[in-house]
Order: structure tokens, then sequence, then C-alpha cells
């Protein structure tokens, strides 16, 4: 390695978030596959504590949302932020001390949930002693990035970092008022808020975390990858500034449609589901900014399966954004709330657009992460996109169909006013569907397996360049 | 202040940032910085694909 050269960018650090990416990846979704068998063969247990679904469930969520999405939004994250201000990170130690602060965090979720320590919020399940660790890293994070991005060398700011540091930004601040909560013991604190306040703080969170978390940050890989493997500049910048403003400032108030039906205030409610169906004018304009960023190489899709992942994911993008705003209707959630209905939508966003584009971003830019000529295999990504995308069709067909029966099952009543069904007998329903929804679980996990085995087999390959990481035109400066 | 006062200051306010935000966005003065940005993706990965094939193997 040339000396000097690789002083330009910090490029260890987004690998070390990329590999580890992939690697939780193929974990989070393992253990999701598992409790999806769970559902289908309850013995699957084992009479065994810290093998039952309410134990494995919470670490499902954290691990694919915040240690397979995480890491890649870390990696991502710092890669274009670089590039596009076109200097290294402000520092090397903090980020590096991201980087294990986040992992001692998955380690400790993946310890501390199977033990049953909860604090039983979802998606905030984590406990305050992890809590404060999350805020430390987190603060970091925002250091490190916001401190890159005051001593840029290029005068604007890409769009892509604006979605970026809204997501840093707003992570924290969700973070931090959610986990208000006081200790009793090591293992156990109480919320600070209570009753129905407690319970909209929650979905102001848990909403907030689907709109920066697993969305704005997500649009950041968008607005830098599709326009990089498309070879294509974006279809509208303006409407890209336009999309950011409006994005983030609705979608703070869309928290109250996981509620309602509820304790809480009508209004709010009714607030809620008006915010949530503003939310699809914004999504929707992303969308069309990201598709028709490949207009002028439509002819790649066929040939190029990377663009394929891209393209697909914000087709995703689009149709849980679609379905979304639908479900956030009072008279539509009081027949898909509580049903599977609500995990098929999840999964349609979190397969489809999350995993896809993150998925995408990590083969774009792997090779020349690793100073490697391309990939070992494009067959191989070729065969990951279309058995994932399989896998992810299966699975959302079959929590739709399944859910809407079950919600019709659930509300139908006899003459005399009695319930036609035992619950008993909607979960005996239910068991064709959950066998459907684990062979495309089974077959959105293999895609993953195939991905490592490409990848690692890409690294196994003689370097062929040297360092990859330089500042345009530094070498005149 | 009851609840449907701070909604009408609210949607005011967002109708106002919004027509704001979209005039900023398309003003004429801004086109030119903003076709440069939406190149710079594609710009900087074929400046470091040159870059690289320039130095070649170590």
């Amino acid at each position: 390695m040339a000396a000097g050269t690789q002083d330009w960018y910090n490029d260890k650090v987004v690998r070390q978030f990329a590999v580890m990416a992939v690697v939780w990846g193929v974990v989070g979704m393992a253990v999701g596959l598992f409790i999806a068998a769970q559902l289908v063969w309850p013995g699957l247990n084992f009479d065994t504590p810290w093998l039952t679904f309410s134990r494995l469930r919470p670490l499902h969520t954290n691990a694919v949302i915040f240690a397979f999405g995480g890491c890649g939004l870390f990696a991502t994250s710092y890669y274009v932020v670089q590039r596009t201000c076109q200097v290294r990170l402000i520092s090397d130690k903090l980020a590096s001390f991201t980087f294990w602060g986040w992992q001692a965090v998955i380690v400790a979720a993946a310890i501390t949930l199977p033990m049953g320590i909860t604090a039983s919020k979802e998606y905030a399940e984590l406990e305050w002693p992890i809590d404060l660790l999350i805020a430390v890293v987190w603060i970091c994070y925002a250091i490190v990035f916001f401190g890159t991005i005051a001593k840029r060398r290029q005068p604007h700011i890409y769009v892509a970092n604006w979605f970026y540091g809204a997501f840093i930004l707003t992570v924290a601040i969700l973070h931090i008022v959610n986990s208000a909560e006081i200790p009793v013991s090591l293992t156990k604190s109480y919320p600070v808020y209570s009753g129905a306040v407690d319970a909209m703080v929650q979905w102001w969170y848990g909403h907030n975390a689907v709109g920066f978390f697993l969305t704005a940050g997500f649009l950041g890989m968008m607005y830098y990858f599709v326009p990089k493997q498309a070879g294509r500049p974006v279809y509208s910048y303006r409407l890209s500034i336009v999309h950011f403003w409006a994005l983030i400032s609705t979608y703070m108030w869309a928290g109250p449609h996981h509620l309602h039906y509820t304790a809480l205030p009508d209004w709010t409610q009714t607030l809620g589901m008006v915010f949530s169906l503003i939310l699809l004018a914004p999504s929707w304009g992303g969308m069309i900014n990201g598709i028709m960023t490949c207009s002028g190489a439509w002819d790649k899709l066929r040939t190029d399966p990377i663009l394929k992942f891209l393209v697909v994911a914000v087709s995703f993008y689009g149709m849980s954004t679609f379905e979304g705003p639908m479900m956030s209707i009072k008279t539509v959630n009081s027949l898909s709330h509580y049903t599977d209905w609500v995990i098929g939508h999840v999964h349609s966003g979190a397969l489809g657009w999350v995993g896809m584009i993150t998925i995408g971003s990590i083969y774009a830019f792997f090779p020349r992460l690793f100073g490697r000529p391309q990939l070992y295999s494009i067959r191989l990504v070729e065969l990951h996109f279309w058995i994932a995308t399989l896998g992810v069709v299966l699975y959302i067909v079959a929590m739709w169909a399944g859910g809407v029966m079950q919600g019709l099952m659930w509300r139908a009543v006899n003459p005399d006013g009695t319930l036609t069904y035992s619950f008993v007998e909607t979960v005996a329903a239910m068991r064709p569907y959950y066998i459907l929804r684990f062979l495309g679980g089974i077959m959105y996990l293999a895609g993953m397996i195939i991905m490592c085995y490409n990848l690692i087999r890409t690294v196994q390959q003689p370097h062929t360049v040297s360092a990859p990481s330089l500042i345009p035109g530094a070498a005149r400066a | 202040m009851n609840p449907a006062t701070i909604h009408s200051i609210y949607t005011v306010f967002w109708v106002i940032l919004m027509i704001a935000v979209v005039w900023w966005a398309y003003g004429r003065r801004r086109k030119k910085v903003f076709d440069e940005m939406a190149q710079m993706p594609v710009q900087i990965e074929e400046e470091e694909q040159r870059h690289t094939e320039q130095r070649g193997a170590p």
C-alpha cells in the first residue's frame, strides 16, 4: 500500500461496519426464521425460557433493525459523507469507538434479551445501562458525522448527507426522550411517563424509528448508490430538496396511528391518521425521484443485478408507503390492527426496502472498498436477487391473505351477538399461511448466505489495486 | 390555547414552510448548482475509478 494514499479517507471503519452488517443480517434473519418456525411448530421452544417466542422476538427485531440496518447505515454514511464532502472523517479514534461501542450494544442485547431482561417498550426493549451506552455511542456518531460535514471542502452539502444527518439527529432525540426511565436495579427500570402519555411517547418514538431510522437513513443510501450504480445524475435534485423537508416535517406526527381505538384522545388519533395520509405525497415524490434516476439507463436493469436490487428496493418503498397511509385510516385499521397483516406490511418495508437497498449498496461499494477489481460472481448476485425477491413476495402475500382472514374471523358475529369463532380457531386457520411465511423466510436467508459466500470469495481474490481511497483533486493540492 | 388553535397555527406554518421550500428549491438562481450536485455520485465514482487505474497494482 503506497504510503500516504491510504490516509485520504478512513475506509477501515466503513469496511468493519459493512462486514458486520452482513454478519448481523444473517444472525438476525436466522433468529426471525426460527421464531417463524415456532409459530408453526410451537414445540420448537423446547420448554426453555430463553428460547421462547416472547424473548427471541425482540432479539430478532433488535438484531435486524439496529445490528443489520444500523451497521449498514454507519458504513454507508461514513463512506458517503467522506466522498461528498471530499475530506476524511474528523476523528479515526472516535469513528473506531462508534464501531466497537455499537458492537458492544449488539452483544449486550443478544445476552440480555434472551435472559428476559427488558424495558418492555417495543423496539426500545434494552435496559437502562445499555440505553446509556447507546446514547454515548450515538452522540459520538453525531460528532464524527457533523464534524466531517463542518470541515468539508465542497461548499454544498449533498442531499444524501441531509437525510443521514436528519436520521442521526432525530434518532438521538427519540432515544433519549423515550428512554427516560427510573432505574430500580441494574437490570430493571420504569419509564418516567405513565398511562396514555407513556403510550404516546412510545409510539412517537416507535413510528419515528420507522420514519428516521428505517426511512430517512436508507433514503440517504438511495440518493448516493442509485445514481452511482445507474451512472446517471439524480433525476431531479430540486425534487430531492422538497422531498427532504416535506418528509421530515410530516413524519413526526404520524405516531398516533399505532394507537387507534385506545385510551389516546380521539383528536390525537385523527391527527395521526391525517398526517399519515399526507405522508404519501413526500414518500412517493422520493420514490419517483429514485426510480426515474435510472432513466437513460434502463437497459442496465437487464444486466446489472445490483441495480435490480436498488430499483426493486425503491419499488417496495413505494408499495409500503402506499399501504401504510391506507392502514392508518381508522376504519381500515379496525380490521388490520393486531393481525398479521401488520407483520406483512412491516416486512414489505423491512425485507423489500431496507434489506434490498442495504444489500445493493454493500454489493456496489464492496470490491473497491477492499481493493478488489470486482465481485467474485455477478451470477451469484443475480441468484441472490431472484431468491430474495421471491422470498419477500411469498412472505408478504401469505401475511396479507392470512392477516385479512384473521381480522375478518375476529370481527365475525352470530345473529345473537356472540362471536362466530373462538380465538384458537383463528390461530389454527393461520397455520398454512405461517408455513408459507416460513418458506419465504428460508429463501430470504438463503440469499444472505449466498451473499456471504460471494463476499468472502471476493476478498480472497488477489489485490489488484492499492488503497481505494482518495480525495479527488487532492494530488494537485 | 386549545388543540384546535395549535393545529391551525401549525397548519399555516407548515403550508408557508412548504411554499418557501419549493420556492427555494426551484429558484432560477440555484439551478446551476443543483444540476452540478445531481452529478456528484457519478463523478466521484468515475474519478476514483480513474485514479485507481492510474496507480495500478501495488
